[in-house]
């Protein structure tokens, strides 16, 4: 569902039930995050990394406290009372690993209370173990497994931690580590596959393909290096990416271009000769000044008596460059499509 | 050279809303809005387009959950009520504009409008969406695609495959039951990806999907011609991404069509208008006011909206449809000469965004269609031929990703939503527990499914994406809660060793997607 749809009807017959959040409590301790064999982290990573631990401590405060366990019941009590009794007779023991996006993975847990309160006596610390299995594909040998282990309060039953750069495969165990810091699992999650946060980043945007893929549309068509994206430029996905109900990418183009006008080099007179010819498209009009105009689907600024003009290569190929206007009111709808067809013999 | 394919693909779906208890329920205005405003107007334009000759072919998505929403006799007779109440509606609204020329044009122009509507609801369709949906596909103007089970966000079951197993196995029963044929290709709730789904739609005999843009342009390895080839994954799974200049022209707030100033405005329903004496109590849900459908401005641009003029608006929109497909034709031109391949270009919206969003939708579409029909670089294929001479050059894995806002979970797996996923598993682990107890027959077994209907019902991902974007947040939550309290009161109803129960019948009547539930399907889950 996209989120154009937020609108449908905004009340409901229904009574309105209680918020389970209403529950939550917040959990007084920030979380303490070991890492045991994670890679080095180079010290231009360093001001990333703190800003990540200040997020790191200000999600898991939100979500540590006894979200499932609070609003199960709460729900349960709706059934009646003898339901909610039955609804814990069985309590089933899970771990849950699931990714939220790049940077963050959600896990949570259902473990019965003995086994906990158990776990931690004479000093035990309760961790989240997350293993990273990539290079370890078949389990039984598990000796390649590097692994982390974050710290949880015992009362927490969800938590946000952060992905490693790469993409890795996972498993997590909840369990606690005693006074001889032996690792003793309580409940394990099944595999799960992170997307790593260097994945969201590409480097290749003067390739045609992702340009256009992006909605890289311009005077300067589709292929040219003179609108868009910067060549060699980095950008998180983030940055340009279009929800289902939002294209927020405003990066489109401008029309004072850097030209740089086929400008093959040409180096050394000798006994020598050499010709060359390119082509160039001029592309103009006019409207009235306050009128709106669109180029190949592009909000394109007039000049302030009402023109506008735009140039670009023309190698062979077939442009064809919608032109869509109205006035300044939306009146007068009227669309030109200019087709150019160019070819060398 | 071949023409380029240009996919328009409508992902229709409705979460199961359905409510015999009570004879008016505003949740289940949603299903009757779109069937007016979208579907039906949607499967008119594509008879008119068979009718005069115009080639092409949209591709729709439909929903497990809408499906059964489509062949509920319960709904249909509602929904043919509904026609009667906006009609007599209708025929207040032309008298009360009395004077009032330009107000008294467009009542009637809703009037006609409701009357065509109703009359190829009652008289061609014979009330049935889905009989329609299948003559336009032997007319070859629809491709049939469908979607997975009650529309779960599949990232936030990754953990648990069987659950999407099952999933997909209550869609394929659903389209083998109500259309009669199982789609070829699937559209992945909120095109929610994670690596290693392609191998489970796989095993369900699935072949294509489609995902955001930089699930597509992430693959590794990355692809050839970014998405304007299909790529195909370690199971074979073909998946097309999605062109983000097509999807910018029509949904961004900001420079989307539908934005502009002459169309019409969605927010000033005559519900809100006009007093419960006038609209009477149909239009009525305790002191709710339900919309009508009847609205009387346009965009404008301004807070002093102006009177709509559909004429105009409807004009615009074929202007709107001939930008955006010469747009599209650019593209290709641009693009072509550097591929080895036919170009496809990928076009997905949600279904409802034609006629119940932008209301002027339906009207775009049909001139699309016809600005297509001349085209010399461009059709408007269905799914399947485009891919009738594709050859994969190799194989990529996509990437995570999903369509909603930040292109990844966000939207289903944050703070606010997060008390939603403990509740699934924790059912999980005590239906298991159940069908280890209890035989699958007989009461018991009825009793098991209806846990199983549920449990399903509680993972579609439109109550996480309402408590979120805190639009019928109440009633998300209530759903939510809802589906959790009967998984728990089956539960217990199993255990007294009860044999008969009114509770469970009112369920089973309520909540009756699945019918054919059993064993054979929820087995999947016990696993």
């Amino acid at each position: 569902m996209n989120d154009t749809k937020k609108k449908v009807a905004s009340k409901t017959v229904s009574p309105a039930k209680a918020d389970p959040k209403a529950s939550i409590k917040v959990a007084t301790k920030a979380p303490v995050v070991d890492v045991a064999k994670a890679p080095a982290k180079s010290a231009a990573e360093k001001p990333v990394e703190k800003v990540a631990a200040k997020v790191a401590i200000k999600a898991a405060e939100k979500v540590v406290p006894k979200v499932a366990v609070k609003s199960s019941e709460k729900v349960a009590s709706k059934a009646g009372a003898s339901a909610a009794a039955d609804a814990h007779s069985y309590n089933p023991e899970y771990l849950v690993l699931m990714q939220k996006d790049p940077n963050w993975m959600q896990a949570f847990w259902n473990v019965n209370d003995r086994r906990v309160q158990a776990a931690v006596k004479g000093g035990g610390k309760l961790v989240l173990r997350l293993y990273d299995i990539s290079s370890d594909l078949t389990v039984r040998n598990q000796r390649n497994r590097t692994f982390r282990d974050i710290s949880v309060p015992a009362d927490a039953r969800s938590w946000y931690i952060e992905n490693s750069s790469q993409s890795a495969q996972h498993t997590m165990s909840f369990g606690s580590i005693g006074a001889s810091g032996k690792f003793e699992a309580i409940v394990d999650s099944s595999q799960v596959v992170s997307f790593g946060s260097e994945g969201q980043f590409i480097s290749a945007t003067d390739d045609r393909f992702v340009r256009a893929s992006l909605g890289g549309v311009g005077p300067g068509g589709f292929g040219s290096s003179q609108f868009g994206l910067s060549s060699q430029q980095s950008l998180p996905w983030t940055s340009s990416l279009a929800g289902s109900s939002e294209s927020g990418s405003s990066w489109g183009f401008s029309s004072s271009g850097n030209w740089n006008a086929g400008a093959a080099a040409w180096q050394g007179v000798g006994k020598d000769f050499f010709l060359w010819v390119k082509t160039r498209l001029i592309v103009y009009g006019g409207t009235r000044p306050d009128a709106n105009l669109q180029v190949r689907g592009e909000r394109f600024p007039l000049n302030p008596d009402g023109t506008f003009s735009f140039e670009q290569d023309l190698p062979d190929s077939n442009q064809i460059i919608p032109v869509f206007a109205t006035d300044k009111d939306g009146d007068f709808p009227t669309t030109i499509v200019p087709i150019v067809v160019k070819r060398t013999e | 050279m071949a023409r380029a394919n240009l996919l328009m693909v409508l992902h229709a779906h409705l979460p199961f809303v359905r409510s015999p208890e009570h004879p008016r329920f505003l949740e289940e205005n949603w299903y009757f809005e779109a069937m007016t405003e979208s579907y039906i107007p949607m499967l008119q334009l594509l008879s008119r387009n068979a009718e005069k000759g115009i080639p092409g072919a949209l591709n729709l998505s439909l929903s497990p959950t809408l499906m059964h929403m489509f062949a509920d006799a319960m709904l249909q007779e509602r929904y043919s009520l509904h026609l009667v109440q906006l009609l007599e509606l209708a025929d207040r609204e032309v008298i009360r504009f009395e004077g009032d020329p330009d107000k008294q044009q467009l009542a009637s122009f809703y009037r006609d409008r409701l009357r065509s509507v109703r009359h190829a609801w009652e008289n061609r369709f014979n009330r049935d969406i889905l009989s329609m949906i299948r003559q336009l596909r032997d007319l070859g103007k629809l491709e049939v695609l469908t979607c997975v089970g009650t529309h779960p966000f599949l990232p936030a079951y990754q953990a648990e495959k069987n659950a999407i197993r099952f999933q997909l196995s209550l869609t394929v029963q659903t389209c083998q039951d109500l259309l009669g044929f199982v789609p070829k290709g699937v559209w992945l709730p909120e095109c929610g990806y994670f690596e290693g789904l392609d191998l489970l739609v796989s095993e369900f005999g699935f072949e294509y999907c489609f995902l955001e843009t930089h699930g597509v342009l992430l693959a590794n390895p990355p692809p050839r011609y970014g998405i304007f080839e299909p790529i195909q994954t370690p199971s074979g799974l073909l998946c097309f991404g999605r062109d983000q200049a097509s999807s910018r022209e029509v949904w961004s707030r900001k420079v989307g069509y539908p934005g502009h100033p002459d169309y019409r405005e969605f927010f000033k329903d005559l519900a809100h208008e006009m007093p419960k004496e006038y609209l009477g109590d149909y239009f009525y849900a305790a002191e709710c006011p339900i919309e009508t459908g009847f609205k009387y401005h346009r965009i404008t641009g301004s807070d002093q909206k102006e009177i709509y003029q559909p004429y105009r608006a409807l004009q615009l929109a074929r202007e709107h449809a001939r930008a955006f497909v010469s747009n599209r034709e650019a593209q290709v031109e641009d693009l072509s000469p550097h591929m080895e391949a036919v170009p496809c270009i990928l076009a997905p919206y949600d279904a409802e965004l034609f006629g119940h969003w932008w209301f002027e939708g339906p009207e775009f579409l049909e001139a699309v269609f016809e600005r297509a029909a001349w085209s010399k670089s461009l059709q408007l294929s269905t799914v399947g031929d485009a891919l009738k001479d594709f050859k994969a050059d190799q194989v990529r894995q996509p990437a995570f990703s999903s369509w909603g806002e930040g292109g990844y979970g966000n939207v289903w797996i944050n703070p606010e939503v997060d008390w939603v996923y403990p509740l699934f598993y924790e059912m999980l682990g005590q239906f298991r527990d159940c069908f280890r107890k209890y035989r699958t027959g007989g009461f018991t077994g009825r009793a098991l499914a209806q846990m199983a209907r549920e449990m399903v019902l509680l993972q579609s991902s439109d109550w996480a994406f309402m408590i979120h974007n805190k639009s019928s947040e109440s009633y998300a939550r209530a759903r939510v809660q809802e589906h959790y309290s009967n998984f728990q009161q089956l539960r217990k109803l199993l255990s007294s060793g009860r044999t008969q129960s009114r509770f469970l019948v009112n369920l089973e009547q309520k909540h009756n997607l699945f019918s054919w539930m059993g064993p054979a399907q929820y087995r999947l889950l016990s696993q």
